[in-house]
């Protein structure tokens, strides 16, 4: 077991929190490493290693399967941990986690949709407001988001760059949402976190997709944004290939003494010793880190005195409809294609018991050069598929809605008997789908196959799951005043332990139904503040 | 399985493109498709296997078994993702799709 050099603040995970942390830290001052379990991509990954679309060998890859549902394309990407290096086992029927293991955490695969959770879904966390929204904006500022303004309570706004403009599918989807009637349906302009500004070497080339990695870096990532403008500073230093297998705490368990990790290249042991430790690995990951820390005076896992690390796992319930618009059969392409998803449509639905509940929709249009349509063409001899395939080619419309997630304590992690590739101990995932969840997403269908039948939609192919397709995992180490229903408090710390803090989708108790990276990187922002005042404060060397 | 049965699963895929309702695609980059077929685990298996068997590809049909749906339905896939046919809709090189 080799000791490396101590420092100030050590950060477990380059995703969407410990990116920005990292960055803030670092140019605050204090001498930060970065342990990330994954390599560094290639820069040209996303141009040359595996581009978007068909660019590259039709699109087919080595594990590609035949016939896939349209819907399921995207979990298919090579960078997707396998059940051997994730987290979790994968059980038939259960729940799924996706997690990408390189620089930058699952952001490479970021669709990057960014929006602010309102006053109303922050109600009961132990943090005001006001003090969430400053660091919204200051997120903002730092990853270039674009979007308008709406001025709707329930989807504040935030400080934007001119978005890319809507295409004639998008003026389709408008109307529809317009002609429903409903005051409680709004469209507005999609907020992601894109490169929208003409003229520079990260600007948005229009490759009508971003959820498969973008090739120009235009969509926000640590590895490209954040990480040069840090990597060559003498207090900061990134260690990807370094897999966390445990923390170390002092003998009577009130704080963390070291980070304990795997060099996964030359399979070396290394022990790091930090003043501050944070755990940014994700809502599945960084409980797993907290059980495999278990000792004598924390036999359950570190944090996990009152049995909550890993409850309350969460996921948006989601809905994916998909059809052609017979309004742009025969139509050829004059318009660019943005970035696939410009438009964002906040609404609510009805359960039949006459409940109501928001949701949230964006769509999906760009140039279907991978053929995903002939799953709806499969009964037309060839002639036939090609003739429609060229009528039909530019009229095809994705929508994808989703609801707040439940924070139900029986669905949890626990620590597993099994282990990874690399012999760490996995988890088990305990998750039971509600009825409440299922009513749910039987009604955004009802809404969205309304609005798809007024935008002209022909036959729609639908889709529901809440059970990890959705990539928001929060919850398992929510943030509570109380240690009794939480795993950390309103600063991130870990419940009775001095140094420790977690921030990454785990903290957040509830899911409303936005999308969570933005209160992630927010709160990420929030914490570097807190750290850096507390190392001005001179706390650090006595945390 | 050896380089011969690689030889002839390929030799069994030119033919089947040979007569093939999409030939007029694909046999411009038939190279690039064996290529890639070779490439994917799934039609690997399911080329290797129906050459093993002896199917010939004037009876290739989709009335055959699973391997032949699945050749049939990925040189189909591969049509519908070729330059020729994407140019016949506009969005050849894809580059244009870019703006």
């Amino acid at each position: 077991m080799a000791e490396i050099d101590g420092c100030d603040v050590c950060v477990v995970g380059t995703g969407a929190a410990g990116g920005i942390l990292a960055h803030s830290l670092a140019m605050a001052g204090l001498k930060v490493v970065s342990l990330e379990q994954g390599p560094r991509l290639a820069a040209n990954y996303f141009r040359s290693a595996d581009p978007y679309g068909s660019r590259k060998d039709f699109g087919i890859r080595a594990h590609t399967s035949w016939p896939a549902d349209p819907h399921e394309a995207f979990f298919g990407n090579a960078l997707f941990a396998s059940a051997e290096h994730g987290s979790a086992r994968r059980r038939a029927g259960g729940f799924l986690p996706y997690q990408v293991f390189a620089v930058g955490g699952l952001q490479n695969l970021w669709n990057g949709v960014s929006v602010r959770f309102s006053a109303d879904d922050v109600r009961g966390w132990p943090l005001p407001y006001d003090d969430l929204a400053r660091h919204y904006a200051a997120t903002e500022r730092l990853v270039t988001v674009c979007g308008t303004s709406a001025n709707l309570p329930e989807l504040p706004d935030g400080e934007f760059i001119a978005p890319k403009p809507f295409r004639p599918v998008d003026d389709l989807l408008a109307k529809a949402v317009a002609s429903l009637g409903a005051p409680t349906a709004h469209v507005t302009a999609n907020r992601k976190a894109i490169n929208t500004r003409p003229g520079t070497p990260s600007s948005c080339q229009s490759t009508g997709g971003c959820a498969f990695g973008c090739p120009t870096d235009a969509v926000y990532k640590f590895s490209s944004r954040l990480l040069p403008r840090i990597a060559g500073r003498s207090n900061y230093s990134l260690r990807p290939e370094a897999k966390v297998t445990r923390l170390i705490a002092s003998p009577d368990g009130a704080r963390v003494e070291s980070v304990e990790f795997l060099d996964t290249a030359s399979g070396e042991r290394h022990r790091l010793r930090a003043g501050i430790v944070v755990l940014a690995a994700g809502a599945l990951e960084s409980p797993r880190i907290l059980f495999n820390s278990a000792s004598g005076t924390a036999p359950a896992g570190l944090a996990n005195r009152y049995d909550q690390v890993g409850r309350r796992l969460q996921d948006n319930p989601k809905t994916v409809l998909s059809t052609s618009l017979w309004k742009l059969w025969g139509k050829r392409r004059d318009y660019d294609i943005g970035y696939g998803d410009p438009v964002l449509i906040v609404g609510r639905a009805s359960l039949p018991d006459g409940e109501t509940f928001p949701f949230l929709c964006h769509n999906s249009h760009s140039v279907p050069d991978i053929p995903h349509y002939l799953a709806g063409l499969k009964r037309f001899p060839p002639f036939v598929k090609r003739r429609l395939a060229r009528l039909m080619f530019h009229s095809y419309l994705t929508i994808g809605m989703f609801c707040g997630g439940e924070p139900n304590p029986a669905n949890r992690l626990r620590p597993s008997r099994e282990t990874d590739a690399f012999g760490v101990p996995q988890v088990d995932i305990d998750y039971t789908s509600s009825p409440r969840a299922q009513a749910r997403m039987d009604a955004m269908e009802r809404w969205g196959r309304r609005v798809l039948g007024r935008a002209s939609g022909t036959i729609i192919h639908g889709g529901s799951s809440d059970n990890g397709t959705g990539i928001h995992y929060a919850g398992t180490t929510g943030m509570a005043a109380d240690p009794c229903a939480g795993v950390v408090d309103a600063n991130l710390r870990c419940h009775g332990i001095a140094n420790l803090y977690v921030c990454d989708g785990g903290v957040i108790p509830q899911l409303p139904e936005k999308h969570l990276t933005l209160t992630i990187m927010a709160l990420a922002h929030r914490l570097g503040d807190h750290l850096a005042a507390r190392a001005a404060a001179g706390e650090l060397s006595a945390a | 399985m050896n380089e011969r049965s690689e030889h002839e699963a390929a030799a069994l895929l030119r033919a089947i493109i040979a007569v093939s309702p999409y030939r007029d695609y694909l046999s411009p980059i038939e190279d690039d498709v064996v290529r890639v077929s070779f490439l994917n685990h799934q039609i690997r298996a399911a080329l290797l296997a129906a050459s093993a068997a002896g199917v010939r590809a004037s009876r290739f049909s989709l009335r055959r078994g699973a391997d032949e749906k699945l050749i049939l339905s990925f040189l189909e896939y591969v049509a519908f993702a070729s330059p020729g046919f994407l140019a016949s809709v506009g969005e050849w090189p894809l580059e244009r799709a870019n703006g």
